[in-house]
């Protein structure tokens, strides 16, 4: 199963990464919004995972809209914090989940096999 | 001789004419200034002297001869005066043969009777035994009794024309003091060989009756023996009257000066004095006896030197326009100060048409002018916060339309000082507050709200838009309006950049607070991937635990972002959701772990949250990890309150395991543990307790004022 990561805090990118890799997923990781959508052209992956708040011009937010452009794959949206007006803005994407940061792999973990329970790791 | 009021000479006796070797008709034409030269004394006499001093002078004879001696003049009433001259050498000779002279006078009933016969005043003269030598023409007159049924007579008999019976008179206390007599009479002067009394007799003047001032003396031959006595009687009606009117008047005037709290004041022009009447003592500190002696030039010394001036002017001037006299200016006290006088008086004019006296009154204003000088202070004061403050008060007139302005509302408004109408003003407002501004106006007037604007206005003087705040009230009596306006244009200015200031300082800190939330979930990041690398579970444990306790941290300023005032975060919204995070995250084995929070809203600042977090994070991890290990459920309690003074408790509990037996929390602590007592006990100065009862209770009791407002 291909999950491309969208993160801009490089660490946090790679523990996801990581983690996932451990289970066997494949996983990319981007930082910018304009880098996902960038990849969803070329190579739409099965599941995202995007933090709504993106360094760069382009916040999680806008990459998502223009990712389901392309297609419509689930995004899960990773936040800090809540926070209303972007909630509600997120909530147009009509997204799969939201994740609270810290990320708890388990969490992750619980996600993808609640949503894809065909899809094991490959 | 007598000289009548101009002068002239009326009758003289012979020593006289034939000293002066003029004819006795001849006299008549003459003047005492063309007779009698005088270096101390000039005529004609003044009309005060009732009785003079003896002053040199000098005889002129017919023929240009000059006759030395000295002379003395006598009020004979009527502007009359009797002068008696004696040359120096008379003068040696009887005063070494007075007593004798007076001795034989007194047996000579002709020459005393020649020489009373020549005084004005009614007298007689009785002898040793009381009875009468002589009677003179003029007690004749005034009694209507001939001297001849009077020469001679004894027993009281000077008495029956006065009293109608025979008793005692003025003469008889020449004798001793006799208590009964002295009652007869209103006022009795007694001196040595004299005595002064006045009273009422009854049956003078017709039966009318009159005062009198009766005069009484010893007369004393050359060996010291008392020979007899004269009396004189001298009519004081009319003066008397006048005497009473004055009283009176002068009642008058103390009594309207007293109640109006004036001095009055008498001045006569001629003669400079002043006379003062009321509290003088108590509006000027002099005594009236001080007060009575300054002349006109007293109270113009007693002015203050920057009004005398002023003062004097103004008086010159009431004099030469004829006008009445009126000025205000300050009045020196004996003490040194100055009070303030309103000064009223009114002039009377002699028969030469000139002023003769000033009437007037003399009145303390010093309060009201000093109330007067503390308006002016304030009107200054008020200007002047007028401008400092920017603001202006107006008043509008609802029935004439008229505006009143101050100096203040005028420089806000840019409008020249002139009357202006309630429209003239309102049409300044921009006109999107018009239909605002006379809501506020109406509901004002009819009492409904108070009226408080803000509005912007265009400034005529420079067209530049201006932020004014306007507060009035209504006098529904007056039927007046009564503002105060304010430019608060630079004011807002102000605000607005603070606020703007505090927006970005408010950002700046939100966005601190995230960064070092993402910068603690990179640390956890960082633990993460390293426990990846690692085969030992007791490192990946570690460094779980340790992840967890970093988010508790993190979590702290997560609420801190997302909160209002940046520097305290709620509480129970933190405990829930740091212990709702806790169980899903450390309940690996699913078991059914119920949570019962029973938390009281408060904030708290970060200092308190976190060690609560922490202590939190630790009770929580250690139920998870060990209370429930032998259960498939478990029940956690948490309870958090804040009493009124300031004391927070923090109750944990589970329905687990508890402490092992013999387990000694001082001793046999995991980190966990110690890390709830340090953080409970020393970094919160407060208590921990632990009990082993049907599971595990953690009891915390700390005080919130252990750290101050840092933010």
């Amino acid at each position: 199963m291909k999950i491309l990561v969208v993160e801009d805090e490089a660490m946090t990118a790679l523990y996801i990464k990581m983690m996932l890799e451990k289970k066997k997923y494949t996983v990319t990781t981007v930082s910018t919004g304009e880098k996902a959508v960038e990849f969803c052209k070329s190579e739409m992956p099965e599941l995202v995972f995007m933090d709504i708040h993106l360094a760069g011009e382009m916040d999680g937010i806008e990459a998502s809209r223009q990712i389901r452009s392309y297609g419509q794959v689930p995004i899960v949206f990773t936040t800090g914090y809540q926070e209303d007006a972007y909630l509600k803005k997120a909530e147009e994407i009509k997204p799969l989940a939201y994740i609270t940061k810290p990320i708890d792999i388990n969490i992750i973990e619980k996600i993808i096999t609640e949503n894809f329970p065909s899809r094991n790791s490959s | 001789m007598i000289i009548g009021p101009d002068g002239n000479c009326i009758e003289a006796n012979p020593a006289v004419y034939s000293s002066l070797n003029y004819a006795k008709n001849e006299l008549a034409t003459l003047n005492i200034s063309d007779i009698l030269l005088s270096p101390d004394f000039s005529f004609p006499p003044d009309k005060k002297i009732k009785e003079s001093a003896p002053y040199n002078g000098e005889l002129v004879t017919k023929d240009r001869n000059h006759i030395s001696g000295l002379f003395r003049l006598i009020d004979c009433g009527k502007g009359n005066s009797l002068i008696i001259f004696r040359n120096y050498a008379t003068e040696q000779q009887d005063i070494a043969g007075e007593k004798e002279t007076f001795g034989k006078l007194l047996r000579n009933d002709e020459h005393i009777n020649t020489i009373i016969d020549f005084l004005p005043d009614p007298t007689f003269i009785i002898d040793r035994e009381n009875k009468i030598l002589a009677w003179n023409n003029a007690i004749e007159q005034l009694t209507g009794i001939n001297r001849k049924e009077m020469i001679g007579k004894g027993d009281y008999q000077y008495s029956i024309p006065f009293y109608g019976i025979r008793k005692p008179g003025l003469v008889d206390l020449l004798n001793g003091d006799s208590p009964e007599t002295e009652t007869n009479y209103d006022s009795i002067i007694k001196k040595a060989n004299m005595v002064v009394a006045q009273r009422f007799l009854p049956r003078l003047n017709n039966g009318a009756g009159g005062y009198y001032l009766i005069v009484a003396s010893s007369l004393i031959d050359r060996d010291g023996n008392k020979v007899g006595a004269i009396e004189s009687i001298k009519e004081i009606t009319d003066w008397k009257k006048t005497e009473d009117a004055l009283a009176r008047s002068e009642e008058r005037y103390r009594v309207v000066s007293e109640t109006t709290g004036q001095l009055i004041y008498d001045w006569d022009i001629a003669t400079g004095d002043v006379r003062w009447t009321g509290k003088i003592e108590e509006m000027t500190g002099y005594s009236p006896g001080i007060m009575n002696s300054f002349t006109i030039n007293g109270w113009v010394e007693n002015i203050h030197p920057e009004d005398r001036e002023q003062a004097r002017m103004m008086l010159k001037k009431a004099l030469k326009e004829r006008t009445n006299f009126h000025a205000q200016y300050r009045f020196h006290r004996q003490d040194g100060s100055f009070f303030y006088v309103e000064d009223n008086g009114i002039f009377q004019y002699g028969s030469n048409d000139r002023a003769v006296r000033m009437l007037g009154s003399l009145q303390s204003i010093h309060e009201r002018k000093k109330a007067e000088e503390s308006l002016r202070i304030n009107e200054a004061r008020l200007k002047r916060g007028e401008i400092v403050a920017g603001f202006g008060t107006w008043e509008f007139d609802l029935v004439t339309r008229q505006v009143y302005s101050s100096e203040g509302a005028r420089r806000i408004y840019g409008l020249p000082d002139r009357q202006w109408t309630i429209p003239e003003i309102q049409s300044h407002a921009l006109p999107e507050y018009r239909p605002m501004l006379d809501d506020a106006m109406e509901k004002l007037i009819k009492g409904l709200a108070p009226y408080d604007v803000v509005f912007k206005m265009k400034r005529p003087a420079d067209n530049k838009i201006r932020d004014i705040r306007s507060i009035a009230e209504y006098d529904s009596e007056r039927h007046v309006i009564f503002g105060i306006i304010h430019d608060i244009t630079e004011t807002n200015e102000y605000q607005e950049k603070i606020k703007s200031s505090l927006h970005e300082k408010e950002t700046l800190l939100r966005e601190l607070y995230h960064r070092t939330k993402n910068n603690m979930q990179v640390i956890a990041s960082l633990l993460h991937i390293n426990s990846l690398l690692s085969s030992s579970n007791e490192v990946k444990q570690i460094v779980k635990d340790t992840i967890q306790r970093i988010n508790t941290i993190g979590l702290v300023h997560q609420k801190l972002y997302q909160s209002q005032n940046l520097s305290s975060i709620d509480l129970k919204e933190y405990v829930a959701e740091l212990v709702s995070l806790l169980v899903e995250s450390l309940n690996n084995t699913k078991k059914n772990i119920s949570v019962t929070l029973d938390l009281q809203v408060f904030p708290v600042l970060i200092d308190i949250a976190i060690p609560c977090g922490l202590m939190l994070n630790e009770l929580v991890t250690n139920s998870l990890k060990h209370a429930f290990n032998n259960k498939d459920e478990g029940n956690i309690y948490i309870t958090l309150s804040r009493s009124s003074q300031g004391m927070i408790t923090l109750h944990y509990s589970d329905n687990g395991s508890g402490f092992p037996d013999g387990f000694d929390v001082k001793a046999d602590a995991s980190l966990g543990l110690m890390t709830i007592q340090n953080i409970g006990e020393h970094q919160l100065g407060g208590s921990v307790s632990f009990q082993s009862v049907n599971g595990l209770t953690c009891h915390i009791e700390f005080n919130e004022n252990v750290y101050s407002q840092r933010v």
